[in-house]
C-alpha cells in the first residue's frame, strides 16, 4: 500500500483525498508533518497540545482541500491552518488543564535569570509575533515562504520579523549578558 | 543581533524531537474517520461597499451596547460587594481564582476561530460561569497585594460577559461579521485573565534586588515595544488599516502592559517597597482601563477615539516610567 502511494504524484493524491481517501491525505501531509509539529510546538510550548493541534488542523485541512489552488504549494497552506488551530488552542487555555505545566515551570525556580529565558519571552509576545519568530528562526523559512504562509507580501513579512525581534531584543540581550 | 544568534537561541530554546509515532497516529485517525471535503468554508460571504458600510454602522451600535452592558454588569456586581474589614488571605484568594475557573472543559475552543460553528453553545455555557467568577471577585475583600488586580479582573470579566452575550445574539442571527467582532472583544479579556491568573497562582514575594531587576526588565520590554509596536498615533490607523494595523498595535501593546502587571505579581515587591509598588500597579491599572477602551475603538475602527485614547495612554506611560525609575534607581 505504501509503495503504491509513494508512486502517486501530489495531484493524484489530492484527487484521491478529495474523494475521501484518508491514506492519500495522510501521505500528502507526511513530508510536512515535522514542520507542522514545530510550528505548533513553537506556538504552544507543549508537545501533547502541539500533536493534538496538528491532528485537528489536518482534519480541517482535509475538509478545505477544495480551496487549495491548483499549482500552489501544500506546505504554506497547511502550516497556515496549523497556525490558526494553535491560535484557537492558545485562546482556549483560559479553561485548560495545560495551565498546570506553566505553573510548575514558574514556581520551580526563583532565579531571575531563569525568568528571562527565551521560551518565556516568546510566550510574552503576541500570538502573531510568536508565529513570525517561529517561522523565521525555528523553521528557518525565507521571507518569501513566510509571506505565502501568512498571505502577506515578502516586504511585510520582513517588517513583521523586524518588529518581533525588536520586542525580543531587551530580553535576549539580558540573556546574552548573563552567559 | 544577530540573525545567526537568534537562529541558535530559538533552536536551543525550542528544539525537541517529534514525539515517537505521532505521524502514524495521525495517519490512523485520518484513515479511521474519513471526511468529505467541502469546497468553501461556511459563513464566508462577499460584501458590497454599501453592505460593508451598513455592517460598520451596525458594528458601532453593537459595540456601544457591549460597553454599556459591561458597565451595568460591574455596577450590579458592585452592589453585591461586601463591606471592607476582613481581608482574604493570599492563599484563599489564589484558591478562589483557581476554583472559579470552570472545569477543564474546552468551552472556549468550541467557538471555532474560523467559522464560529460552536459559538452559540460555547457562549451560552460560558456566560454563567464567568458571571459567578465576576460575582466572587466583587464580593471578596481581596488581600492588599491583589486589590488593584482584582478591580481590573472585574472590568475584564464584565467586558467578556457583555461580548459573549452579543456573540450569542449574533450567532442566533447568523451574523458572521458580528460574531468575529464579539470574539475579538472577548479574546482580549480571556488573554489578559489567563496571563494574570497564572501570575496570581505563582505569586511570590522576592528580595529587593530581584524585584528591582524584574521591574527594570518589564520597563525595558515596554520601551522596546515603543515605535515598532505602533505606539504612535500617526502611524497607527484603525479606520483604513493603512500604516500600522490597529489590531496588531492593540495586541502587541496590550500584551506588554499586561505582562508588566503579571511580572509585578510573580516577582512581588518586598514588604518595604509596597507603597511604591502600589503606585506602579495603579498606573498600570489606569493603562489597562484605557486599553480596554482602545480595544473597542480598534474593533469599531474609530480612529478619532483611538487617537485620543492613545494620547492618554502615553501620559500614563510617562507616569509608569517615573514610578518605575523610583524603584530601579
Amino acid at each position: 500500500m505504501h509503495g503504491q502511494l509513494f508512486s502517486q504524484t501530489e495531484a493524484e493524491l489530492i484527487q484521491a483525498a478529495l474523494r475521501g481517501d484518508g491514506s492519500a491525505f495522510a501521505e500528502l501531509l507526511r513530508p510536512h508533518y515535522q514542520s507542522a509539529f514545530r510550528v505548533a510546538y513553537g506556538l504552544l510550548h507543549d508537545s501533547t497540545e502541539a500533536e493534538d493541534a496538528v491532528q485537528e488542523a489536518a482534519f480541517k485541512a482535509w475538509r478545505r482541500l477544495g480551496n487549495l489552488r491548483q499549482g500552489s504549494s501544500l506546505r504554506p497552506w497547511f502550516l497556515a491552518i496549523v497556525a490558526n488551530q494553535c491560535r484557537g488552542t492558545s485562546q482556549s487555555k483560559w479553561w485548560s488543564v495545560a495551565r498546570g505545566e506553566k505553573l510548575e515551570r514558574e514556581t520551580e525556580s526563583v532565579d531571575i535569570a531563569a525568568a528571562v529565558d527565551l521560551r518565556r519571552a516568546l510566550l510574552r509576545l503576541s500570538y502573531d509575533e510568536r508565529l513570525i519568530v517561529v517561522l523565521r528562526y525555528y523553521l528557518d523559512m525565507p521571507f518569501e515562504e513566510i509571506a505565502t504562509t501568512l498571505g502577506i507580501t515578502p516586504k511585510a513579512a520582513r517588517n513583521r520579523v523586524e518588529r518581533a525581534v525588536h520586542r525580543l531584543r531587551p530580553i535576549v540581550q539580558i540573556q546574552g549578558a548573563a552567559v | 543581533m544577530e540573525e545567526r544568534f537568534l537562529f541558535t537561541q530559538v533552536h536551543e530554546a525550542l528544539d525537541i524531537p517529534t514525539p515517537p509515532g505521532a505521524y502514524e497516529r495521525l495517519r490512523m485517525q485520518l484513515t479511521k474517520k474519513p471526511v468529505r471535503p467541502f469546497p468553501w468554508p461556511a459563513l464566508q460571504t462577499r460584501w458590497s461597499k454599501m453592505s460593508f458600510r451598513f455592517a460598520a454602522g451596525l458594528a458601532i451600535i453593537a459595540i456601544a451596547v457591549v460597553a454599556a452592558a459591561a458597565a451595568v454588569a460591574i455596577h450590579n456586581s458592585t452592589n453585591n460587594s461586601s463591606p471592607a474589614g476582613s481581608r482574604m488571605s493570599i492563599q484563599a484568594y489564589q484558591k478562589m481564582v483557581e476554583a472559579d475557573r470552570p472545569n477543564p472543559v474546552n468551552v472556549w475552543a468550541a467557538c471555532d476561530d474560523n467559522v464560529h460553528t460552536g459559538c452559540l453553545r460555547s457562549g451560552q455555557g460560558t456566560i454563567p460561569l464567568i458571571q459567578k467568577w465576576l460575582d466572587d471577585t466583587s464580593r471578596t475583600n481581596p488581600p492588599q497585594r491583589f486589590v488593584v488586580v482584582n478591580q481590573e479582573m472585574r472590568r475584564h470579566l464584565a467586558q467578556v460577559i457583555a461580548a459573549l452575550k452579543a456573540l450569542v445574539a449574533d450567532s442566533q442571527a447568523n451574523d458572521a461579521a458580528g460574531m468575529s467582532r464579539d470574539y475579538d472583544i472577548a479574546a482580549y479579556g480571556v488573554n489578559w485573565t489567563e496571563m494574570i491568573d497564572v501570575a496570581i497562582g505563582s505569586y511570590q514575594e522576592v528580595a529587593p534586588a530581584t524585584y528591582a531587576q524584574s521591574v527594570l526588565r518589564q520597563t525595558q520590554a515596554l520601551d522596546g515595544c515603543g515605535a515598532p509596536c505602533g505606539f504612535d498615533s500617526e502611524a497607527t490607523n484603525c479606520a483604513t488599516s493603512t500604516g500600522f494595523n490597529c489590531s496588531n498595535f492593540f495586541s502587541q501593546v496590550a500584551v506588554t502592559f499586561g505582562g508588566f502587571q503579571a511580572g509585578l505579581i510573580e516577582n512581588a515587591a518586598p514588604s518595604s517597597g509596597i507603597a511604591q509598588d502600589m503606585r506602579l500597579q495603579n498606573d498600570l491599572a489606569q493603562a489597562d482601563g484605557v486599553l480596554l477602551a482602545m480595544n473597542l475603538d480598534a474593533v469599531a475602527r474609530n480612529q478619532a477615539r483611538f487617537n485620543s485614547d492613545m494620547a492618554q495612554l502615553k501620559r500614563i506611560k510617562a507616569q509608569i516610567d517615573q514610578d518605575a525609575a523610583s524603584i530601579t534607581g
